[in-house]
């Protein structure tokens, strides 16, 4: 058979786009990423991280108290009370799969999303 | 050709692509399984279980419901129904514990054994006396660790109990991470699950086919992005011990959390850290954690036997910025080093 015919370019282009359309939600599901903020095993926080994102510090109501602040795109523990200060030296965030927590306040960080995060698990 | 036979023609080429693609989504499912992930503390420590396969997200979640109970029932030593607790309070007498507890106990006694005492887990009433983890920690006087080191403190198995010599105090600290590892293992085997990454604080399960997972190690002297190297393993467990976790600083010294039992105080080898792999097996968790903590106080020459005898990897951090890797694994050790403060000395 013969493609040439108007009538098959439309209906070959339709089929075309309906399948990108299908594809579509598959292909940018993993485009935004998001930062949770879980304090004793409970989500207290999700925020969309986005590059031009306005800065903002919110406290997260713990004991010791502990904030995070989140600016261009990347979000990060501060303002905490305890003394080691391991979570605020952990530093911002942005790519999927990290995360960063405070023990004493019980608190963790962790960005979703999809991307590749550099490794399987980490041991320290 | 007729237009209608060409209409029908067109329409069998839709059907076709429309079915094509839900072969295409339905690969997809099975090849590439849904992935959650999990974190919680349990033990103190930061848990992060990531499961792959059918009903992931109720996989994680009982794992996760799992080793809350297993601390709470077997492994604590400060919750009154925890099994480590009981043996604790018992004034030397013998008690019954799960079959895990009094294996884990046992392979604990095996190598404080092979170190000579150096590592032991009955070291609670001396990390007490120390608290590192204190508001204000004080190195406490020599005079109260000497008196500490002379009371007998040995925990002896029978069976599945446990009896605790009345001066000592058993801290499963130096294995539970480990353990919780193993415990892990065994669950996800009884579920559909196939592929599996879990770190309980440093200890890290690897459960599944795949030979290609990539765990980073973390610079003892960095921050907690900076790594040192790169492992590649397969269905493995790992386990970390350094000095720079827990720590704190007194006259310009530095006292950390991980104690020599011989000494009572903090193990002064020349080590920032060790990391210790065990391919899979049964309590991969808990030797991996158990040997890391023992390779630390050991210090790299009295290290090695003990890595032998357990057929372990390990790679070793010294202060002084050179790594040293051992292996006495059939596969041998696949690390590869990132960092360039660090140089490999072998």
């Amino acid at each position: 058979m013969k493609f040439g015919n108007k009538k098959d370019v439309i209906l070959l282009i339709t089929v075309a786009c309906l399948a990108l359309l299908l594809a579509l939600p598959a292909l940018f599901a993993g485009a935004g990423r998001s930062a949770l903020v879980y304090v004793d095993g409970k989500e207290v926080l999700r925020v969309a991280l986005q590059d031009g994102m306005a800065e903002q510090t919110i406290p997260l109501g713990t004991s010791p108290a502990l904030s995070v602040h989140i600016a261009e795109g990347k979000i990060s523990f501060c303002d905490a009370a305890c003394p080691d200060q391991i979570c605020v030296k952990s530093g911002a965030l942005f790519r999927a799969g990290q995360t960063a927590a405070c023990l004493p306040a019980k608190a963790v960080l962790v960005i979703q999303g999809k991307g590749s995060a550099p490794f399987d698990a980490i041991t320290y | 050709m007729a237009a209608r036979q060409k209409k029908v023609l067109f329409f069998l080429a839709l059907a076709l692509s429309a079915a094509l693609l839900a072969c295409a989504l339905l690969f997809f499912e099975e090849f590439f399984p849904p992935q959650v992930q999990q974190t919680d503390f349990i033990m103190d420590t930061l848990v992060n279980v990531t499961v792959r396969g059918k009903d992931a997200a109720q996989t994680a979640e009982l794992a996760l419901g799992m080793l809350h109970k297993l601390e709470n029932t077997e492994l604590s030593r400060f919750r009154e129904q925890a099994d480590v607790y009981k043996a604790n309070h018992a004034a030397g007498h013998r008690t019954a514990v799960s079959a895990d507890i009094a294996h884990w106990v046992a392979l604990g006694n095996a190598v404080e054994q092979r170190s000579n005492g150096k590592y032991s887990v009955t070291l609670g009433k001396l990390s007490d006396l120390w608290n590192v983890n204190a508001q204000n920690p004080k190195a406490p006087s020599p005079e109260r660790i000497a008196a500490l080191l002379k009371q007998p403190r040995n925990v002896s198995v029978e069976g599945n109990s446990l009896t605790v010599a009345p001066g000592g105090m058993l801290d499963l600290g130096s294995l539970g991470k480990g353990a919780a590892c193993d415990r892990l293992r065994a669950f996800l085997a009884s579920t559909d699950c196939k592929e599996a990454v879990a770190s309980v604080g440093g200890s890290v399960l690897l459960y599944g086919a795949k030979d290609d997972f990539r765990i980073g190690i973390r610079d003892p002297k960095g921050q907690a992005e900076d790594f040192l190297g790169e492992l590649t393993l397969g269905a493995s467990c790992v386990s970390t011990s350094g000095s720079y976790e827990r720590f704190f600083m007194e006259g310009g010294k530095r006292y950390h959390h991980i104690l020599d039992g011989t000494t009572g105080s903090p193990a002064e080898s020349e080590l920032a850290s060790v990391t210790v792999i065990l391919p899979e097996r049964p309590d991969a968790g808990v030797l991996s954690d158990i040997l890391s903590t023992a390779c630390f106080v050991l210090g790299y020459d009295g290290a090695l036997p003990l890595l032998q005898e357990y057929g372990a990897d390990a790679v070793f951090v010294f202060e002084r910025g050179s790594i040293r890797a051992a292996s006495y694994t059939p596969s041998g050790l696949r690390f590869q080093l990132t960092n360039t403060n660090y140089h490999l000395d072998d």
